[in-house]
């Protein structure tokens, strides 16, 4: 994360209102992960590499606070966290240090915690521009797949699919040279406001 | 038989130069800068100053704005083939070559264990290993993916990639999406397209082609995507805006005044003559100022021709004095006699006006002195004109009724009367008054009172600098060293200082080292990583496998770092991905080499400072040395005001004593006095342009006070200076109404300065009746 994601800065999410996307699929799954202010999830992240003789895990909290942002706090292997919201992403250390990061990192970070934002509260109609959306239902839920529109993405990342049924429990994100990335969401909660000390977290210095 | 021939000749230069102007062959500048004088005293900085400015001033940047993507993409398609037919644009750019990605990785990823960001170097002296462990877990944890044009495997702690999100390409926020620049904002999508003119950005041919092509190209994307708009910005537009409001400018106040002035001749002396021959002989004027300006600079500056509009006010006095004198004398009207009897206060007048224009051909302003020259040709032209043309056509007298002037004089002469009884006590009280306001008087000298530019242009320029991250261009620093590595590690020293000053992440900077290290920064940072990374106890590789890799990407990247060599500035300039930035490296200079850091953000002015107080580092800030130059030449053209007025008393008193020429001299000091005190009191800054014009107003003043005082002790010129007075208000005070706040200061203290002067001039007649001793 501390370096320029030429990935997304080709990603930048427009998340206006005015672009809703007529899918009506879309907006049953929008309106299903239920309009909570506040969203609590553990989370397990396993990322799986060619480079790599066995997948790398991860494992922590995530708050999502539809007003200030999103909160990932990793637990294992090691203690860090990340603040991502509209206007970036920013590491808070185990110490509780915060590290800022120079306009240019900020850009890019803060159009990837844009996508961030719209994937982990299914609010995708955002991204259309940047994918083609393609939502189906599945069992116990629906799942959506997102193929990069732009040649430059395209070269990186093969598709991203997000699923869950009343909240977001899966995003996974395939590269083209076949590492990918698998997010999941267990125990989840809905609260209507946050606690002090994620608030104190959540809030920006600047 | 010299009268005819001047006639002659004054008629071939006026048809001469209208020919040139209607052929559009007069050279006109539109370039407020080319008026200023060089501000830097070292002719490195000068080449980098002139760089730098020919690399921005043909630069045009365009943004096609929509709501989503396509559209904007679209337009920006559309936008780019309009421009393309264009010949006044060249290298139109819309595509970004598809590998620009794959050069950069093949660019810096054989050097990259010596290129860190300052980020990264900084934790790796502070923290060492855990910055690095840190650093690999980052690039792995992060929940956001992460893909950089780096394969992890050749970079699994991030530096490179690092490094590479420090570099500062232009366009900022933009990044390409299928081989078109675009950004995605607040709910708006834009496309960039860029493009340069051909020729200089100042010729009104470049500007008239430019706007065309933007316009055309402006319907073109409005046809084929409707919702779609373009934003622009480039110095050609402002110049165009320039020129457009200068040319109406003129045309308006020009045409009025002149209008105004002709309304007001028929109104006092009931015939076109005066009106035709006064026009003659300003015409005369004109055209030897733009023919001597033309002989001497080679091109005339627009605001020299906005000025030289002003001329017409003070050119069309003299044949006044004349008519006014003709009219006035009835039926007992002697042409020759009469010149004859003027002859001294015209000669006179012209000299006082001389005196203050020569303190203007003294200035190292090129813009002052080509108005100083301008108008110096103008006026002693009109002069010579005045004296041989008007006895030639207008030599009968005049025996009309002179009921309807004679009323107007009387009242004038009530004026007078009031004023010359008090004048002991009236003038001190005058004087008096406006000690305080010039003792409260402060002065502004900010060259961006020059121009306002035009607010619509201002603001694209405002949205797409802030998209582009575009530097400015007019501050920067000028770096000097013995050979490249030298000059390399003083940018280094720069950029470490300015980051210190800049914890926001508000300012920026754009600096060939920030590219390409120096050979001693690379191996401090080879070192620095190496140490911790390939030491003895292998700690990468064991490392990496600790955490899953496959043995050999540890072995891989052991190897890289054992081969790797340092990357060089001269590999780097033959590169590409160097051509947008090459202009920066001034390359060999005085005694070593040279190059440019620009500045774009906010910068506080101590960072600024810290900088250029580094060894070879030089601060070049066009506008605040040209502000603090106009101070300079305020300040010198306030002194050329006191030389002038201590000057004239001096010639003046061969004429008419010591006090009749402090008498004499009396409006013109009023004059200058009293717009300097209501600035005082409104608590307006002076510009040096509200002086520029308090030299005008001395050269009238001085002109009312010698033909009041010449034309005798009933105050026969009354009516002379009643209607010069007229004339250059409606000349010059018009000014006040320019949209250039620089033009209109000085139309504003103009029109003080002559009311002043006018209502004044009755005061030179004191001590007139009394039996002049001197002369």
């Amino acid at each position: 994360m501390k370096r320029r994601s030429f990935l997304l800065a080709g990603l930048l999410a427009l998340l206006s209102a005015s672009a809703l996307a007529d899918d009506a699929l879309l907006k049953e799954i929008a309106a299903r992960v239920a309009d909570s202010p506040v969203l609590r999830a553990e989370f397990s992240q396993t990322k799986t590499l060619a480079a790599m003789r066995k997948p790398f895990r991860i494992a922590g909290h995530f708050t999502y606070a539809r007003d200030a942002g999103v909160l990932w706090q990793v637990a294992s292997p090691y203690a860090v966290s990340y603040l991502i919201d509209a206007h970036g992403t920013m590491e808070i250390g185990p110490d509780g240090q915060r590290k800022t990061r120079s306009g240019r990192e900020a850009a890019g970070a803060a159009q990837a915690g844009q996508i961030m934002q719209a994937l982990l509260s299914a609010d995708l109609a955002p991204l259309e521009s940047h994918f083609v959306l393609d939502p189906a239902r599945v069992p116990d839920g629906w799942q959506v797949t997102l193929t990069p529109r732009s040649a430059e993405v395209a070269r990186h990342l093969t598709h991203i699919t997000v699923a869950g049924n009343t909240a977001v429990e899966q995003v996974n994100i395939v590269e083209t040279g076949g590492d990918h990335t698998e997010i999941r969401f267990t125990a989840i909660q809905r609260d209507t406001q946050l606690n002090d000390a994620e608030t104190a977290l959540l809030a920006r210095p600047d | 038989m010299p009268r005819r021939l001047f006639t002659l000749l004054a008629a071939a230069l006026v048809t001469a130069m209208i020919a040139l102007a209607t052929v559009g062959k007069v050279p006109v500048e539109t370039d407020l800068l080319a008026m200023l004088p060089a501000t830097e005293r070292s002719p490195v900085a000068e080449q980098a100053m002139a760089q730098l400015a020919r690399t921005h001033e043909k630069r045009l940047v365009l943004l096609t704005v929509a709501d989503d993507a396509a559209q904007a993409r679209a337009g920006a398609e559309a936008l780019a083939h309009t421009l393309r037919a264009s010949p006044a644009l060249q290298h139109v750019t819309l595509e970004v070559p598809p590998d620009a990605l794959d050069t950069l990785l093949t660019t810096y990823l054989p050097h990259r264990f010596g290129l860190l960001s300052a980020a990264t170097r900084k934790a790796l002296q502070q923290d060492g290993r855990d910055a690095l462990m840190q650093d690999l877990y980052r690039a792995l944890a992060s929940p956001i993916p992460a893909a950089t044009p780096v394969p992890r495997p050749l970079d699994p702690f991030g530096t490179l990639a690092g490094f590479l999100a420090e570099l500062p390409f232009a366009g900022g926020g933009f990044a390409p999406e299928n081989g078109i620049l675009m950004a995605h904002r607040d709910g708006r999508s834009y496309a960039l397209v860029s493009a340069e003119t051909v020729d200089s950005p100042h010729a009104v041919s470049t500007q008239e082609a430019v706007l065309e092509a933007l316009a055309q190209a402006r319907a073109a994307v409005q046809t084929q995507t409707p919702t779609a708009h373009v934003e622009a910005t480039g110095l050609v537009l402002y110049a165009a805006a320039a020129q457009t409001t200068a040319k109406r400018e003129m045309s308006l106040i020009g045409g009025v005044s002149l209008l105004g002035i002709t309304a007001l001749l028929l109104l006092a002396f009931r015939s076109l003559r005066p009106v035709l021959l006064g026009i003659a002989c300003i015409a005369t004027g004109v055209a030897a100022g733009i023919a001597v300006v033309l002989l001497v600079d080679g091109r005339l500056h627009l605001l020299t021709l906005v000025c030289g509009t002003s001329l017409l006010g003070i050119a069309v006095d003299y044949p006044l004095h004349y008519f006014a004198k003709r009219r006035l004398a009835g039926a007992a009207w002697h042409a020759d006699e009469a010149m004859a009897a003027m002859r001294p206060a015209l000669t006179q007048g012209l000299l006082t006006s001389l005196l203050g224009y020569t303190a203007l051909l003294a200035m190292p302003f090129p813009g002052l002195r080509q108005i100083a020259l301008f108008s110096m040709a103008g006026l002693a032209t009109a002069y010579v004109a005045t004296r041989m043309m008007l006895p030639l056509f207008a030599g009968a007298a005049d025996p009309r009724s002179t009921a309807g002037l004679d009323r107007l004089r009387k009242t004038f002469s009530g004026w007078q009367h009031v004023l010359q009884s008090r004048a002991r006590w009236l003038l001190p009280l005058a004087i008096l008054a406006c000690l305080p306001g010039t003792w409260m008087l402060s002065h502004n000298d900010d060259v961006r009172l020059l121009s306002t530019p035009d607010p619509m242009l201002a603001r694209q320029e405002a949205q797409i600098r802030e998209l582009t991250q575009l530097g400015q261009g007019s501050r920067l620093f000028l770096v000097n060293g013995r050979d490249n590595e030298h000059l390399l590690q003083r940018e280094e020293q720069l950029t470490d200082a300015l980051r210190a000053h800049d914890l926001d992440h508000s300012g920026g900077f754009t600096a060939i080292s920030t590219f390409v290290p120096s050979t001693q920064r690379q191996a401090s940072n080879r070192q620095l990583i190496g140490a911790r990374l390939f030491g003895d106890d292998r700690w990468a590789q064991h490392t990496l496998d600790d955490i899953g890799y496959h043995p050999r990407i540890g072995q891989a990247l052991a190897d890289a770092f054992a081969a790797e060599k340092p990357l060089t500035p001269d590999a780097w300039l033959k590169l590409p991905l160097s051509t947008p930035y090459r202009h920066l490296w001034l390359g060999p200079a005085q005694a070593g080499v040279a190059s440019v850091v620009t500045l774009h953000g906010h910068w506080p002015t101590d960072a600024l400072a810290t900088g250029a107080n580094l060894p070879g580092v030089t601060l070049l800030d066009k506008p605040a040395a040209v502000s603090s130059l106009m101070g300079q030449y305020r300040r010198g053209m306030a002194w050329a005001l006191a030389c002038a007025i201590g000057l004239s008393l001096i010639l003046l008193s061969r004429r008419h004593g010591w006090r009749g020429a402090a008498a004499t001299l009396a409006p013109c000091v009023l004059a200058v006095g009293a717009p300097l005190a209501a600035l005082g009191y409104l608590g307006l800054p002076a510009t040096l342009f509200h002086w520029l014009a308090l030299m005008l107003v001395f050269g009238i003043g001085a002109d009312y006070g010698i033909f009041t005082r010449e034309g005798g002790p009933q105050g026969e010129a009354a009516l002379g200076v009643l209607l010069a007075a007229i004339t250059t208000v409606l000349g010059f005070g018009l000014l006040a109404f320019s949209s250039t706040p620089a033009i209109a200061s000085f139309g504003l203290t103009l029109f003080l300065g002559v009311i002043t002067a006018f209502l004044a001039s009755p005061l030179a007649l004191t001590g007139r009746d009394a039996p002049e001793a001197a002369s």
